[in-house]
């Protein structure tokens, strides 16, 4: 067990847990911040992605040594009332079935969208291909990513 | 106001409106633990919840509707959500006949009554198909309820009131009081028994798109799916299940894995039921995820392997074609004499297609929590069949069905998945031996290689022809075993697609099946032998017109021209409605939209396949453009859908399950498949076993006929015309014929 202070949404937290718990089971068992989800533990999935730096990760790829000194942002965080652009192009073009990977899907698209402000469909493909939708949402996330690079930022 | 009994027939219970009608003299005071804590709303009695002057009064006119003095309206859903959209589309219809604003309208989880199990029980596509009627009653009794209240307020007869968008208008004076307004005396007066309904022409919300209820929450990501649930002192669990079916504990060294700090317990989990889908294995309790997983590695396992262990997936794949050459177990249908007359035939056509076990891998994996106390055991997770819960678990677990409760969450996904009851079994058994609340999670790999799976089927079809190549007969075997994995229980739901009359009109006609055990379990997955039957039918009648040198798509009308439309009765009891018309409708819709008819460009080919899902008393087609380069690289150009659903509820609701089916259809065709070597799968996550990924969705348009017939349902119905469709275009471009599937396995891909 070791003692980390990690910067989550602009807050610090002290956790003490085992070195190589990745930072996914931190937020889900420790903190109760369960908008950031488990879908496979293999980085595969992507519904488990946070921002580190503003820079999309998978947080089950993540130990807390590694997050030393760097800003976390969760789904939480990214605004508590769905106000980012991207959360409000998801409610604008119902992109959400059962919405289980969508924090994922949100966080990822609001990485690439910090990084490329008007993505084209070939760039979103790729900044999107290691996140799974089982009830085939892809199309409207596409959709929506275009809307919220068009949205004014909150 | 209760309306359904078992034979679906409506009627009211007299005994119902003697309750409310007691608990009408007060109004009911709601805490906002209740609407908002989604596990003390379930967990606490409402009574218990009335407490301060500050909460809003609020009064229910039906157990599903609650409207509150503060504006806000909840409306109770008993079908469970898993993205299908029930959260929104019941509401709307109960929205629609009261004549709220659909802006105060909160949908959640009605906490689970067993007296009402069967309403719960969310499988078959049957949430619309079941809810139309009841609750466009239990809207309009509450709108009734309320222009009366207005009536008396203004000293006016109620045919001067209207209802509108949250308030009833006095139409002598155009004054208005808005619903909140009415609740005390609305609350005073008699529940209407037969309110009448609106007309289709003046509805407001059903037809049109709707804003999904809760969507805020997922956004924002305060929706607690039941991986989310927290207990206090809650232990993590992990459990190492026999990797073959069947088998069992030979002998286990846990050592290590106890020796890992926050290890607490290590607990057997015995497979109990075969209904239950589960294994037995052995839990390691944890004070983490984590630890439990390293704990788990660590666990030294030996196993007896039992019947399963030297089974193969091509073992299995001779089996399936071996049983089909032996007597069926029964004949699903027969007209005329289809053995004499393809015997005396003096040309014939054959074709066999075969079908892989598949997963579901909803992105929530399983899981269940469970708390066990006194005797008494309180389970919280996403159950499609609440009911099977308090049905089978008592008995085995020798307590009454009153001491297991069950706490619904929202679900990751369904598919079929969240129908089997393995998760529970294991969470109890897991809480009982250690008297402190666990949540027992699936790994990913757990879930690819612990599923309830379609089962892998094989179906041989053959036709006889006259000289004009018309079809004097057609038969279809199928061999396999139907999904709910009981021969006792072969019946329309089990056998899907392979309903009635064959939906291509044939004089000399039959279906029969023939059983075969499955080395793993399976369960119901989104489409369920549709999955399989329509695609053997939609790939075969493209083989006929091929053979028959006419266009595949001119080649259906001619048939379908011919076919009676009506109510069928099967075979295996029960009885469907068939209209030709409406399966031809969405075949000229998709043909229409893809440019059947016009040239198109240089390398492009169109497939095109249709289902009529009358179960759901819906149809669907889909037609595809796509061509394939030397190496079998197909690009797909298009897609097209259309569906017939009857009278459509949520527009955008339609769009995104027809939306979702095509990505679920296409994956199974394109590389989804679970194979066996040694009894054991061999996939192990999202990636080996091939779901669809993001870039490699096509994009399609999605027509929905306009129809005044009652409506039908949707979750499943867009699914099985995908792959035939597809297949069937393939075959245009490469003169390829796939007879077996996913199609990786001759090397297409995209």
């Amino acid at each position: 067990m070791s003692l980390y202070h990690l910067t989550i949404n602009g807050k610090t937290h002290e956790v003490n847990v085992i070195n190589d718990m990745p930072l996914l089971w931190i937020l889900r068992e420790v903190l109760d911040m369960t908008g950031t989800k488990y879908g496979c533990g293999m980085g595969v999935c992507g519904a488990c992605t946070v921002h580190i730096n503003g820079a999309a990760v998978r947080s089950c790829q993540i130990s807390a040594s590694q997050c030393a000194n760097k800003q976390i942002t969760t789904i939480e965080g990214l605004s508590e009332d769905g106000s980012h652009p991207v959360q409000k192009a998801w409610l604008e073009l119902n992109v959400a079935q059962c919405g289980y990977c969508q924090c994922g899907q949100i966080m990822t698209a609001a990485a690439l969208l910090n990084a490329n402000s008007n993505p084209t469909d070939k760039q979103i493909d790729e900044a999107m291909a290691n996140n799974y939708c089982r009830c085939g949402t892809y199309k409207r996330i596409r959709e929506a990513i275009h809307k919220a690079a068009v949205l004014p930022a909150h | 106001m209760e309306l359904t009994n078992e034979s679906g027939k409506l009627f009211i219970k007299q005994q119902y409106y003697r309750h409310i009608k007691m608990k009408r003299r007060d109004f009911i005071r709601i805490t906002s633990l209740y609407s908002g804590g989604w596990i003390l709303s379930a967990a606490l009695p409402l009574n218990a919840l009335a407490q301060t002057q500050l909460d809003p009064i609020c009064f229910q006119p039906h157990p599903l509707i609650k409207l509150c003095d503060d504006g806000s309206i909840i409306i109770y859903v008993r079908k469970q959500e898993m993205g299908q959209g029930v959260s929104t589309s019941l509401p709307m219809i109960v929205a629609e006949e009261m004549e709220a604003d659909w802006q105060s309208i909160k949908s959640e989880i009605a906490p689970f009554d067993y007296e009402k199990k069967e309403e719960y029980r969310t499988i078959a596509s049957d949430s619309i198909l079941k809810n139309w009627e009841p609750l466009r009653r239990a809207g309009a009794a509450a709108r009734e309820m309320l222009m009366a209240a207005a009536a008396q307020r203004w000293s006016i007869e109620i045919k001067d009131c209207q209802a509108e968008k949250g308030k009833i208008i006095n139409t002598l004076t155009n004054e208005s009081v808005p619903y909140k307004e009415l609740i005390a005396p609305a609350s005073k007066l008699p529940v209407p028994e037969t309110p009448p309904l609106k007309n289709y022409k003046d509805f407001r919300l059903i037809g049109k798109g709707a804003k999904r209820l809760n969507a805020l929450e997922i956004v924002t990501g305060k929706t607690k799916f039941g991986i989310d649930v927290k207990l206090p002192g809650m232990l993590y669990a992990l459990v190492f299940r026999s990797p073959v079916y069947g088998g069992k504990i030979k002998s286990y060294n846990a050592e290590r894995a106890k020796k890992i700090d926050g290890v607490k317990h290590i607990v057997e989990i015995k497979e109990m039921d075969a209904r239950l889908r589960g294994r037995n294995g052995i839990a390691v309790v944890a004070d983490s995820f984590w630890t439990a997983q390293k704990a788990r590695n660590v666990l030294e396992m030996i196993w007896e392997d039992g019947i399963n262990k030297t089974v193969t997936s091509d073992g299995y794949s001779k089996k399936l074609k071996q049983v089909i050459t032996e007597p069926p177990i029964v004949i699903i249908e027969e007209k005329g004499n289809s053995d004499e007359v393809f015997k005396s035939a003096s040309a014939k056509l054959e074709a066999d297609y075969e079908f892989p076990f598949l997963a579901h891998a909803t992105i929530e994996p399983p899981n269940c929590t469970a708390t066990y106390k006194d005797g008494n055991y309180e389970l919280w997770g996403g159950f499609q069949i609440p009911g099977n819960v308090a049905d089978m678990l008592p008995a085995l677990f020798g307590v009454k069905r009153e001491n297991i409760k069950i706490n619904l969450t929202p679900m990751g996904g369904g598919f079929g998945r969240r129908a089997s009851i393995d998760n529970a079994s294991e969470a109890m058994q897991i809480a009982k031996a250690i008297e402190q609340p666990v949540k027992v999670y699936w790994t990913r790999t757990d879930d690819i290689q612990n599923d309830a799976y379609r089962p892998a089927m094989y179906h041989k079809l053959s036709a006889s022809l006259n000289q004009d190549k018309n079809i004097l007969s057609w038969q279809d075997r199928v061999s396999g075993t139907p999904f709910l994995q009981n021969i006792a229980r072969i019946n329309i739901e089990a056998i899907g697609g392979l309903v009635g009359d064959f939906y291509y009109p044939v004089e000399n006609f039959k279906s029969s099946f023939h059983f075969l055990e499955p080395p793993i379990p399976c369960g119901a997955w989104r489409s369920v032998a549709y999955s399989h039957n329509n695609f053997a039918v939609e790939c075969f009648v493209d083989e006929l017109a091929a053979n028959a040198g006419i266009d595949p798509f001119d080649y259906r009308l001619q048939l379908l021209s011919k076919a009676n439309g009506g109510e069928i009765q099967t075979k295996l009891g029960g009885k469907l409605m068939y209209s030709p018309e409406r399966l031809i409708a969405v075949l000229r819709k998709v043909a229409e939209e893809i440019g059947w008819h016009h040239p198109h460009p240089k390398g492009h080919h169109l497939g095109i396949a249709c289902c009529p899902y009358l179960t759901a008393k819906s149809y669907a087609a889909h037609a595809f453009d796509i061509s394939v380069d030397s190496k079998r690289k197909i690009t797909i150009h298009k897609v097209v859908a259309a569906i017939d659903c009857g009278l459509v509820i949520d527009l955008d609701g339609v769009q995104s399950q027809m939306q979702g089916a095509l990505a679920w259809g296409l994956s199974a065709a394109l590389r989804e498949e679970i194979t066996l070597q040694h009894g054991r799968v061999q996939q192990s996550n999202l990636k080996n076993y091939g779901v669809l990924r993001f870039n490699e969705m096509p994009a399609v348009k999605v027509h929905i006929i306009d129809s005044k017939e009652d409506p039908g349902s949707v979750g499943e119905v867009g699914v099985p015309s995908v792959a035939p469709a597809l297949c069937n275009a393939i075959f245009a471009a490469t003169k390829y014929r796939i007879r077996k599937l996913p199609i990786s396995n001759v090397g297409f891909r995209i």
